[in-house]
């Protein structure tokens, strides 16, 4: 599965954010970045080249800070320009890829919903972006909402950084197997670059880390064959 | 906690210190965090077993 994250930011060298997330994206095998807002740098933007572009992966991200409750205006220009109706409508080139939003806050995220500071949910302030997913017959994945970065401790930070490449490369739903086996995965990756001593803790690590993922598989099983006895 | 994921956390503790990469760090970190939440998931389904196997309405 191939990812393609388009960025729009019209001060993408100031932000620190983006800088931590590119940096750990660029880690991810089978994703790349397109900076929109270099797109529109001097020349035209080549709608037939990024339409070509688009085609190639399964998962589509738009990466932006939400400004004034939507995108850069960067976003908007590429896709009015590169989302035409022949592309998404009537040659259903998107379709059954997956759209994401990958949006960040200044504000603290609890404040959007009803009650709160701002009102709205980000579900109800991204709505056209899931209508738009929803025209081009595409799944709409929940946003991965980045708020106020610059307070976050290592750890939190650490934990960003994996939920943050989970959520451009890993299987869709993130459910407990699925990031299992994405972390099983890179850590498999890991091995090729350590000693032999840390080889072996990695492979006993992984052999547990599986050993409890089918324990709980096992158990599962178990449950339901009690639950379906009982109603 | 099992012994099981003491032993889990140990490892990746040590593998932690000596790593370099922010990257690979927050991989272990990941790696802990996840490791945590399969030993609560393996209590509560053993729990919801025994709970269902005992109950009451069995007697």
């Amino acid at each position: 599965m191939k990812t393609l994250i388009l960025i729009s930011h019209p001060k993408l060298a100031d932000s620190a954010t983006q800088e931590f997330l590119k940096t750990a994206g660029k880690s991810q095998a089978n994703v790349d970045f397109e900076y929109i807002d270099d797109l529109y740098k001097g020349t035209k933007i080549d709608v037939i080249q990024q339409q070509r572009q688009l085609t190639k992966y399964s998962r589509i991200i738009f990466q932006f800070p939400m400004y004034w409750y939507s995108s850069p205006a960067s976003l908007k220009q590429y896709m009015d320009d590169v989302f035409t109706r022949k592309f998404v409508v009537a040659d259903h080139l998107l379709r059954n890829k997956e759209l994401g939003i990958v949006v960040t806050l200044g504000d603290a995220e609890a404040e959007f919903q009803a009650g709160g500071g701002e009102h709205f949910t980000i579900s109800e302030l991204l709505r056209p972006f899931e209508a738009f997913a929803n025209k081009a017959g595409m799944t709409y994945l929940k946003p991965f909402v980045v708020n106020q970065f610059g307070y976050l401790e290592e750890d939190q930070k650490e934990l960003l950084l994996v939920n943050y490449l989970q959520y451009v490369s890993a299987v869709m739903p993130l459910n407990l197997d699925n990031r299992e086996k994405w972390l099983v995965d890179r850590l498999t990756k890991m091995k090729q670059e350590k000693s032999e001593a840390d080889q072996q803790k990695l492979n006993l690590i992984i052999g547990s880390i599986e050993a409890q993922q089918d324990q709980i598989d096992d158990l599962k099983v178990n449950i339901k064959m009690i639950r379906d006895q009982e109603e | 906690m099992s012994e099981t994921n003491d032993w889990l956390k140990n490892q990746l503790g040590q593998l932690k210190e000596g790593e370099p990469s922010f990257i690979n760090r927050s991989i272990l970190t990941a790696t802990k965090a996840l490791a945590d939440e399969q030993d609560k998931r393996i209590r509560q389904a053993q729990d919801e077993i025994d709970g269902r196997i005992w109950s009451p309405d069995k007697w």
